[in-house]
C-alpha cells in the first residue's frame, strides 16, 4: 500500500510551517521530500534598508529561541569590519547570556521530544524547570526572550554583583534537574524503545550533508565553533565538547542534555571571571563602519550560525547573508527517516531541533 | 442475583408496574448497571483521568465534570462530513457506542447475565475496536487510514493473550458467564491469587484496549493527528469520545469481575483503584511502536497467559 503522508505545512509535531512529503509503503518510509520556504519574511533584504544599529534589532527577531545567536554573529561581523576589539567583560557578558540561552533551548527541545514520543509528563516537568532559566534571563536582561543585550562594540547592560547569587542558585536547580532528566531518558524503557536505534545518521553522511551542532556531534562528527574557532571568551573557559558516535535519536537527546551540564560549568566560570574585570567597562563606541566585508560565526544551540556582512561605508549594510543551523541540518532528515516507520517521522524530524523561522528568514 | 437492595422508591414503583410486566430487564438495561449508571461512571472515570493526570503533572486540571461539559458542547456543534467519506462514517461511532453499552448490562450487579455471555463480551468489545478502524478508513484521510490500520494491527496483537486469559478464567470457574465467574470467586477467593499470570496478561492489555500510553498507537496525536478521529467533529465526535470513555469503565470493570470480584461495593472501589494505576502507567510511559507492542503481547503476555491456562487445565 503506497501512500503519501503530508507532514505540514500544518502539523501537530511541527510548531512552524514547513512541508515534508513522506512516501510510505505501509508504515515504512521509502522517500521524503523536503519543501522549505513557508516562513520566508525577506529579512536579508530588509536588513539592507536599515542602519547597522537597527539591524541588530532586526536579526534578533529572526528567531525567538536563538535570539542571542543572530545578534552576536551579526555584531561580530560588523565589529570585525570596524576593526574594534570589544572589552573583555563584554565578551564574558555575551557568553553568559549565550549559555543561558543554550540551556533553555536544550530544555525546550527535551520537552518537545518527550511530548512527541507521547510522554507528556516529562514535557510538563522539563518546561517547568526551564522557567528557572527564563526567570534569570528576565532578571538580568529585562526580557525572557529577545534580550536586546548586544550593541556594536559590546553589550548594553552589565551583570552586577546582585545578579550573581540568584543566577548560581538557579543553575544549581537546573543542574540537579538535568541530571534527573538524563536518568529518565536513559532508564525509562518506553523512552528507550522509541529513541534507541531510530533516525540513524551515520558519521559519513553527517559530514557529507554538512550537518552542524548537536546533530553532527551525535553522529561522531566533531564540529563546534566554540572549540574550532573560539569567539567570545570560549577559549578562556574549560568545558568539554560532547561527541557521541551512535547517531540515533537517543544520541542526539544525550548530546543536548549533557551540553546543558557543560553550559552550567561555563556560566559558573564566567561568573567567577567577571569579578576580576572592571565593572561598567562593557562597550566601546564605534563611530563609523568603513567599507569592507566580514563574517561572524557563532555556535547557537542548534549549530553554527553564520552571518556575512558587507559594508560600503554608509550607515546601511550593502548585504547581509544569514545561514542558520537548521538550513544545514534539514538536509539530513531524509537520510535519517529512510527505512524507519511512519511512527518515527515526528521524533526524527524533531531530533535536529528544527527552527524553521531561522531557516527561511 | 441481587447482592444489594434496591432503593425503596424503585421497588415500590416496580411492584406497581410489576403487576403488568417484568420490569427487571428494563431496570438492568436503562438504569443499573445499564445506560444511566454506566454513563455516570464513564464521566466520573473520564473526569478522574483528566484531574489526576493534571495534578501529577503540576497542573490544576479542569473541573471534575469537564468531560460532561465537553460532551454537551460537542453535541451543539456542527458535524462536518468529508466529501469522500461513506455511510459508515456516521454509523461507526453509533455502533461503537452501542456495542460498549451492551457489556455493562451483563455485569453481575443486577445485570441480565446468561450462560456464555463472556463470549458476547469478547465479541462486542472487538466490535467497538473495529468500528474505530472503520471510522478511520471511511474518513478518506491518510491519517485516518493509517490510524485504522494501526487499530486493526493492535487488535491482532492483544487479542491472543486476551482470549487466553479469559478462557483460563472461564475454565477455572467452570462457567462462561460473568455471574458464574463472580460466584466462583465469592465461594473460593479472588482469581487474582489463583491465576496471577493470566491477571497480569489481562491488565497489560487494558491500555491497548482503551487507547492509553504506552499503547495508544492508533490515536497518536503527534504522529497521525489522532488517527481515526482526525476528520470527526460535532455530534459524531461526541459519540465516539463518549464510547471511548464508556470503554474506560467497561474494560476496567471487566478486569475487576474476572480477577478481583468480592462484592458489589468492592467492585466499585477496586475499579477506581485500578483506574488510578492505569492513569499512573499512562503518565510515566512513552508511546511504543506497533512492532514493539506486537512483540510484547505475543512473546511475553501470550506466554504468560498460556502458563495459567495450562495450569488450570491440568
Amino acid at each position: 500500500m503506497d501512500m503519501v503522508v503530508q507532514f505540514g505545512p500544518q502539523h501537530l509535531a511541527l510548531a512552524e510551517p514547513e512541508r515534508f512529503k513522506v512516501h510510505t509503503e505501509g508504515e515504512k518510509v521509502v522517500d521524503v521530500e523536503v519543501a522549505v520556504g513557508y516562513n520566508h519574511r525577506g529579512i536579508e533584504k530588509l536588513a539592507e534598508r536599515k542602519t547597522f544599529e537597527q539591524d541588530i534589532l532586526l536579526v534578533e527577531r529572526i528567531c525567538g529561541i536563538c535570539s542571542m545567536s543572530h545578534p552576536v554573529a551579526f555584531t561580530q561581523a560588523v565589529e570585525d569590519i570596524a576593526g574594534v576589539d570589544i572589552p573583555e567583560r563584554a565578551n564574558y557578558l555575551r557568553m553568559i547570556i549565550a549559555e543561558l540561552e543554550r540551556i533553555h533551548s536544550h530544555l525546550l527541545w527535551a520537552g518537545i521530544a518527550a511530548e512527541i514520543i507521547g510522554i507528556e509528563t516529562l514535557f510538563m516537568y522539563i518546561w517547568k524547570d526551564r522557567e528557572y532559566v527564563l526567570d534569570q534571563l528576565e532578571i538580568i536582561t529585562g526580557n525572557r526572550n529577545h534580550y536586546a543585550w548586544n550593541t556594536i562594540g559590546g553589550c548594553r547592560k552589565d551583570i552586577t554583583e546582585k545578579h550573581i547569587p540568584p543566577l548560581l542558585t538557579a543553575l544549581e536547580v537546573v543542574e540537579r534537574r538535568t541530571e534527573y532528566y538524563i536518568d529518565a531518558f536513559l532508564r525509562n524503557r518506553t523512552i528507550r524503545a522509541r529513541l534507541v536505534g531510530t533516525g540513524i545518521l551515520p558519521r559519513e553522511d553527517a559530514r557529507k550533508l554538512c550537518t552542524v551542532g548537536p546533530t553532527a556531534r551525535a553522529s561522531g562528527y566533531a564540529v563546534d565553533v566554540r572549540k574550532d574557532d573560539p569567539h567570545l571568551a570560549y577559549d578562556k573557559v574549560d568545558f568539554a565538547e560532547i561527541v557521541l558516535g551512535e547517531g540515533d535519536n537517543m544520541a542526539r537527546a544525550k548530546v543536548r542534555l549533557l551540553e546543558i551540564l557543560e553550559s552550567v560549568k561555563i556560566i559558573r566560570q564566567a561568573a567567577k571571571a567577571i569579578k576580576g574585570l572592571p565593572e561598567g567597562d562593557i562597550a566601546v563606541p564605534v563611530a563609523e563602519i568603513p567599507p569592507g566585508e566580514s563574517v561572524g560565526r557563532y555556535e547557537a544551540p542548534r549549530g553554527e550560525v553564520f552571518h556575512y556582512v558587507k559594508s560600503n561605508g554608509t550607515f546601511y549594510p550593502e548585504r547581509v547573508k544569514v545561514r542558520a543551523p537548521t538550513y544545514s541540518n534539514i538536509q539530513a532528515v531524509p537520510t535519517m527517516l529512510m527505512g524507519d516507520t511512519l511512527a518515527d517521522v515526528p521524533i526524527s524530524l524533531a531530533s535536529i531541533d528544527p527552527c524553521f523561522c531561522c531557516t527561511d528568514r | 442475583m441481587f447482592p444489594y437492595r434496591w432503593p425503596v422508591l424503585i421497588r415500590v414503583s416496580a411492584v406497581r408496574i410489576g403487576d403488568l410486566m417484568d420490569v427487571q430487564p428494563f431496570i438492568s438495561v436503562l438504569i443499573v448497571p445499564g445506560l444511566l449508571f454506566t454513563s455516570v461512571m464513564a464521566f466520573l472515570y473520564a473526569g478522574m483521568y483528566r484531574k489526576v493526570r493534571a495534578r501529577m503533572q503540576n497542573r490544576r486540571g479542569p473541573p471534575f465534570v469537564q468531560p460532561f461539559y465537553d460532551f454537551i458542547k460537542l453535541l451543539s456543534k456542527d458535524s462536518i462530513k468529508p466529501e469522500k467519506s461513506g455511510m459508515l462514517f456516521t454509523w461507526a461511532p453509533i455502533i461503537a457506542l452501542a456495542s460498549v453499552l451492551i457489556v455493562p448490562i451483563l455485569f453481575p450487579i443486577g445485570g441480565l447475565s446468561f450462560a456464555g455471555d463472556l463470549i458476547v463480551v469478547i465479541y462486542v468489545l472487538n466490535v467497538s475496536a473495529i468500528m474505530l478502524a472503520v471510522g478511520g478508513f471511511s474518513s478518506g484521510s491518510p491519517f485516518g487510514a493509517v490510524g485504522g490500520s494501526r487499530e486493526v494491527t493492535q487488535l491482532f496483537a492483544y487479542e491472543l493473550p486476551l482470549a487466553i486469559s479469559m478462557v483460563a478464567v472461564a475454565v477455572k470457574a467452570s462457567s462462561f458467564s460473568l455471574v458464574g465467574i463472580a460466584g466462583a470467586q465469592e465461594a473460593g477467593g479472588m482469581f487474582f491469587y489463583q491465576l496471577p499470570f493470566a491477571c497480569i496478561a489481562f491488565l497489560s492489555i487494558i491500555p491497548a484496549k482503551i487507547g492509553l500510553q504506552p499503547f495508544d498507537i492508533p490515536e497518536a496525536e503527534q504522529e497521525i493527528l489522532g488517527g481515526p478521529f482526525v476528520e470527526y467533529s460535532g455530534y459524531r465526535l461526541a459519540i465516539f469520545t463518549f464510547a471511548n470513555q464508556v470503554k474506560y469503565f467497561v474494560v476496567i470493570s471487566l478486569a475487576v469481575i474476572l480477577f478481583f470480584w468480592r462484592n458489589w461495593w468492592q467492585f466499585l472501589i477496586t475499579g477506581f483503584l485500578l483506574w488510578l494505576l492505569f492513569i499512573f502507567v499512562k503518565i510515566i510511559s512513552a508511546r511504543v511502536k506497533t512492532d514493539q507492542s506486537f512483540v510484547f503481547f505475543w512473546q511475553y503476555m501470550g506466554i504468560l497467559a498460556l502458563v495459567d491456562l495450562v495450569r488450570v487445565v491440568i
